[in-house]
């Protein structure tokens, strides 16, 4: 039987390249599509869009030793990787887009746009879902930061090499993207948060929709994983704040506390 | 034996440069153009050898553009550019060295005007006004004299003009044709020139 297969390298004679990614008769990839579907045993990643100019993403992390997202460059031009998928695939990526990112720096004395960033994590995807004995990637990333003009961008990549320009919400204070969990309970999350968020009084504070958006989050989660035990205890937050005039921050152990708290007051 | 003479301005660079090519003791040409245009609002004026200017400015500047077509048009600042420069003139020192001496200056909506200063080993430094050459040792006190901050175009024009004139009353060698260019808001322009480089 001869396959042909794109990698330099011939693995014919082990057939390593049985189940690589080939073109199904209607013209699919279906390792790539699985690949994709990995990013579904993840829990969700939301990415907020409040006030205009402000992102914020709120995950629950899976690990307790690895972040979900990665907070690059300097504070002032901060650009974060959110990862979602198989989470030794994500931080693999990751490493690529750091090391791009240090030789532009040496060759240039500049910093990565969001959008060279997505192409690093997008290009190294593609170069995967060609086969020959390789597996793709099974991460879904979402790269976002301030463009030129100070507007927040967000892109999304995906194991097939692809990149998504998530849009802007027209209306603030609404869930802008998110990666993770299963088609349903993004849904989910999407109408729960973004109907909370548009309740919610003009005045509130970033502090006061993280903490609506965060329990939202972690009550759904929970429902979805048929988590029945440990229903009020804390869960493993992560928060990261994205703005022109703060640039990129982190939430510190008491900040995330403290939304704890008032997550477990409300309940 | 070239001359590199570069003044950073309110609103942009001039460079200017000697028109002379020759080898030895012969001339072979009086119109030659040794500012090279980088990109649409930067520019680098290279002393040394013929075949060293030409590879070096051709490699640096299609580089550049290759830079702007491969990452959807963002431009590359003029920081960026001679950081680039300089990258590649260290990376060959220990292989094949580039036997040039660079002024690179460029326009930045940001930062205006800005010059730097490159030398063949890889070393780099942001400067008001700089020479490449023997030029260096005629020039160097008319800028300290003359150059003020906040010049105009035609302070620094008139500067360079003094700086040429001095190497014509004093230098040993025969540099007859100058050609002097300015990079400002509305990109690379020639001001004036001894010969026509259109005729190379």
């Amino acid at each position: 039987m001869a396959v042909s297969s794109s990698s330099s390298i011939n693995y014919n004679v082990y057939n390593y390249d049985m189940a690589t990614p080939q073109f199904t008769p209607d013209g699919r990839l279906l390792q790539v599509e699985y690949a994709s579907v990995a990013a579904e045993q993840s829990s969700p990643l939301l990415a907020l869009q409040l006030k205009h100019d402000t992102i914020v993403l709120i995950a629950i992390k899976n690990s307790n030793t690895q972040n979900r997202m990665a907070l690059l460059m300097d504070p002032q031009n901060p650009v974060c990787v959110a990862m979602s998928g198989v989470l030794a695939d994500s931080v693999a990526l990751l490493q690529g887009v750091l090391e791009e990112s240090s030789n532009n720096r040496k060759r240039y004395n500049k910093e990565l746009t969001i959008l060279q960033v997505a192409n690093v994590i997008a290009k190294a995807c593609q170069q995967n879902s060609f086969g020959g004995g390789i597996r793709p990637y099974g991460s879904t990333m979402m790269v976002c930061g301030f463009c030129d003009a100070k507007q927040p961008v967000l892109y999304q990549t995906d194991p097939s090499g692809a990149i998504l320009e998530a849009p802007c919400p027209e209306t603030p204070n609404q869930v802008r993207w998110m990666i993770g969990g299963s088609q349903s309970l993004q849904r989910q999350l999407k109408q729960r948060i973004n109907q909370a968020l548009g309740r919610s009084p003009l005045d509130s504070s970033m502090a006061d929709m993280i903490v609506l958006a965060s329990r939202i989050l972690i009550k759904e989660t929970r429902k979805a994983n048929k988590e029945t035990k440990d229903k009020g205890a804390p869960a493993s937050l992560e928060v990261v704040v994205l703005s022109p005039s703060l640039g990129g921050q982190r939430l510190t152990e008491e900040q995330l506390n403290a939304i704890q708290e008032r997550i477990s007051a409300k309940k | 034996m070239d001359t590199v003479i570069g003044v950073c301005y309110e609103g942009g660079v001039i460079i200017a440069a000697d028109q002379s090519n020759g080898r030895s003791i012969l001339t072979y040409q009086t119109n030659l153009d040794k500012i090279a245009r980088l990109s649409s609002h930067s520019m680098m004026g290279v002393s040394g050898p013929n075949c060293d200017l030409v590879n070096f400015t051709e490699y640096i500047s299609k580089n550049i553009n290759l830079y702007e077509l491969s990452n959807d048009g963002t431009k590359l600042s003029t920081k960026a550019q001679a950081n680039f420069a300089r990258g590649e003139l260290a990376a060959a020192l220990r292989k094949g060295p580039f036997q040039v001496n660079v002024l690179l200056g460029g326009y930045d909506e940001k930062t205006k005007g800005s010059l730097y200063h490159l030398d063949y080993m890889g070393t780099m430094h942001k400067v008001k006004h700089g020479a490449q050459g023997y030029a260096q040792h005629f020039v160097s006190s008319i800028f300290d004299k003359d150059c003020m901050p906040n010049m105009t175009e035609e302070d620094a024009l008139n500067v360079v003009q003094k700086c040429i004139k001095e190497i014509h009353t004093r230098f040993l060698i025969s540099q007859p044709n100058f050609i002097i260019k300015k990079v400002d808001k509305n990109g690379v322009e020639v001001i004036s020139f001894g010969g026509d480089p259109a005729d190379t």
